[in-house]
């Protein structure tokens, strides 16, 4: 559907004000934190996620391994550390990256509209067309295809940076060329309402370039729209990041992974459901939490993204 | 209402052209030609590769393929496929298409009813914490990803009670449907409920609910004739935007609950580098968007009489 711009924004109230800590927030950024903590701090945990322990595989949880043990007897807990550092290293650099082409197409096209505007946005529409996990699938097997074969200098150190971060890299490439498209239609809905207000009309009649009018009164004025806009592209993205790597796609073994540990979970869920279970309820839950945090984000925002809290 | 359809069908070509380009674009840029993973370990004769190159006419300048594979798809040849030469691409879609259609009608028809009904409930309800629970289940269904939704079905309801089997299609009026469809309709009908609950919200209080109360209509009546009408009409919006997703099915819930459908023969097909079967069906999908957001107009067009003047 189309956002509808609202215009009772404009003053935005203090975060502190709206965002009365209600319980079930308090609870989903407590769960957060902890999550980028275990994340931060998973080098320092006792078991190795790569040391392999043929004599204790698929152990259910134990005060050895709190968690149990893998299909190949790695630490199920250390897996998941580092799983969930490669979830949210992911996630947050492609929502950046992604974030800043959004707003750079959103900008161009809502600012100068015309024909760059209809083009762009015929573009964007026609790309909703497509299948959005079926599209990151064909988006991936074209960045992983191109990297690991290309052996150009151009693209040598492109290519360095791949291998080295086991895969995440092509991962990172692969979401941010998914997920701008709605940061793209808030960015430029937006920058349609903003370049019509007077102090813009003020300033471009004192002279000032185009370049300044953008970077001093229009971006800066878009910045809770993006902010919402990012709360949809997270979640999304560790959603992707966790499809892409259950197919085998996203980063490449054996660095643990969420999407992955759910895959091979499932390969043997009937007989060793703990496989499944944990990274199952630790993917649940980050998500869980983030969309309630997101939830409240738009709220504070934006009264009208209230209505469900989906885009697009 | 008939050149408005009229109008709609004509716009949608552009978006099909975008699709099918940037399909084609994808598909031939990914590295390695289809006849790679057939042989892994014995590669195949050059002389044979250049002989089905030729058959297929994989050697001739790409513009050639674009244009040529455009023109057999537009008179309804899809081309042979690649990895299963017995076939036609057109076959293919004719086996596995209608099973996805099947179950994403029924599980978008679960997803309407259901969300209704929660939006509603939850809104009307004079229980705030009736209200704060459906709002938490939507949130909680809308976050997690539908492997793991299927997965934990599986191991509950078919390893633990033994109520549907574990993996294997028997036809969409079987218990083995269960699963796969209550995955599907999930994440839909939250966003359905939750858009819902909040139209409800924003109508109840408006004069003619009051006025209607007032005349002394039936409470019934009001909800369902003055209120649910208007709510309706976010909610087709936002079934319309899940609907094309899930009408093609998801290649999760497909292969982990063993369903031969659509979505797992596109991955099926992605790995193998079968272009014309890539290329179909991604047009089948956008296809399906499509037909998605015209039956949403029509849909608008007969709730919401409003709406009438606009098309015209």
């Amino acid at each position: 559907m189309t956002m509808v711009p609202s215009t009772q924004r404009r003053g935005v109230p203090l975060l502190s004000a709206s965002l009365r800590i209600k319980p079930g927030l308090a609870v989903a950024i407590a769960f957060l934190v902890l999550i980028v903590v275990v994340a931060a701090s998973a080098s320092f945990l006792p078991y190795d996620a790569y040391r392999q322990d043929l004599l204790h595989r698929n152990s259910p949880p134990s005060w050895n391994h709190i968690l149990g043990t893998d299909e190949l007897g790695r630490d199920m807990l250390a897996r998941l550390a580092i799983g969930a550092r490669v979830s949210l290293v992911v996630a947050v650099t492609s929502t950046v990256a992604a974030v800043l082409i959004g707003i750079a197409v959103g900008a161009i096209a809502g600012y100068k509209r015309g024909w760059i505007d209809s083009v762009c946005m015929r573009f964007v529409d026609s790309m909703y067309a497509f299948p959005d996990t079926l599209f990151a699938i064909l988006i991936a097997g074209v960045v992983k295809g191109q990297l690991n074969q290309s052996s150009t200098d151009f693209f040598s150190p492109i290519t360095a940076l791949y291998k080295m971060s086991g895969g995440l890299f092509g991962v990172f490439l692969t979401l941010s060329f998914t997920s701008w498209l709605v940061c793209a239609r808030i960015v430029r809905a937006e920058v349609i309402i903003l370049r019509s207000a007077e102090y813009v009309a003020a300033a471009r009649l004192a002279g000032a370039s185009d370049l300044f009018v953008m970077r001093r009164h229009i971006l800066p004025n878009c910045l809770p729209v993006i902010i919402v806009s990012a709360t949809f592209v997270v979640p999304s993205a560790i959603l992707l990041e966790a499809g892409l790597s259950f197919l085998g796609v996203g980063v490449d073994p054996p660095t643990p992974s969420w999407g992955a540990m759910i895959a091979s979970g499932v390969r043997s869920m009937q007989s060793y459901p703990h496989l499944l279970i944990t990274p199952a309820i630790a993917v649940g839950l980050t998500l869980l939490s983030i969309n309630v945090i997101g939830d409240a984000l738009r709220e504070h925002f934006d009264p009208s993204f209230r209505r469900g809290g989906e885009a697009s | 209402m008939f050149s408005f359809m009229l109008r709609r069908v004509l716009a949608s070509i552009p978006t099909l052209l975008v699709v099918y380009t940037v399909t084609f674009a994808i598909a031939h840029l990914t590295p390695g030609s289809p006849w790679d993973s057939a042989s892994a370990n014995r590669p195949m004769e050059p002389a044979a590769k250049a002989a089905l190159d030729a058959k297929y006419n994989l050697d001739e300048p790409l513009q050639v393929q674009y244009i040529g594979y455009l023109w057999g798809a537009v008179q309804g040849d899809l081309g042979p496929s690649f990895r299963d030469p017995s076939q036609s691409v057109a076959d293919i879609v004719k086996k596995f298409l209608p099973t996805s259609l099947a179950l994403g009608s029924m599980a978008i028809a679960l997803a309407i009813v259901m969300g209704l009904l929660l939006g509603v409930v939850a809104a009307l309800t004079r229980s705030r914490a009736l209200d704060t629970a459906i709002l938490f289940f939507c949130t909680f269904c809308v976050s997690l990803p539908t492997y793991i939704i299927t997965a934990v079905l599986i191991v509950t309801m078919g390893v633990g009670l033994g109520l549907v089997p574990t993996f294997g299609w028997k036809g969409l009026f079987s218990t083995s449907a269960i699963v796969p469809v209550v995955s599907l309709a999930l994440a839909p009908m939250a966003a359905i409920a939750r858009y819902c609950r909040n139209c409800v919200l924003e109508v109840m209080h408006k004069d003619f609910v009051r006025s209607a109360r007032a005349k002394g209509v039936k409470r019934s009546r009001i909800i369902a004739v003055h209120i649910l009408r208007n709510a309706l009409v976010p909610v087709v919006t936002v079934a319309g935007s899940y609907a094309s997703s899930v009408l093609v099915g998801s290649f999760f819930v497909e292969s982990i609950a063993g369903v031969p459908g659509f979505g797992r023969y596109f991955v099926l097909a992605v790995s193998a580098r079968d272009y014309p079967v890539i290329i179909a069906t991604t047009l089948v999908y956008a296809v399906i968007v499509v037909l998605c957001n015209l039956l949403v107009d029509i849909a608008h067009f007969m709730i919401d009489p409003r709406t009438r003047e606009d098309v015209r």
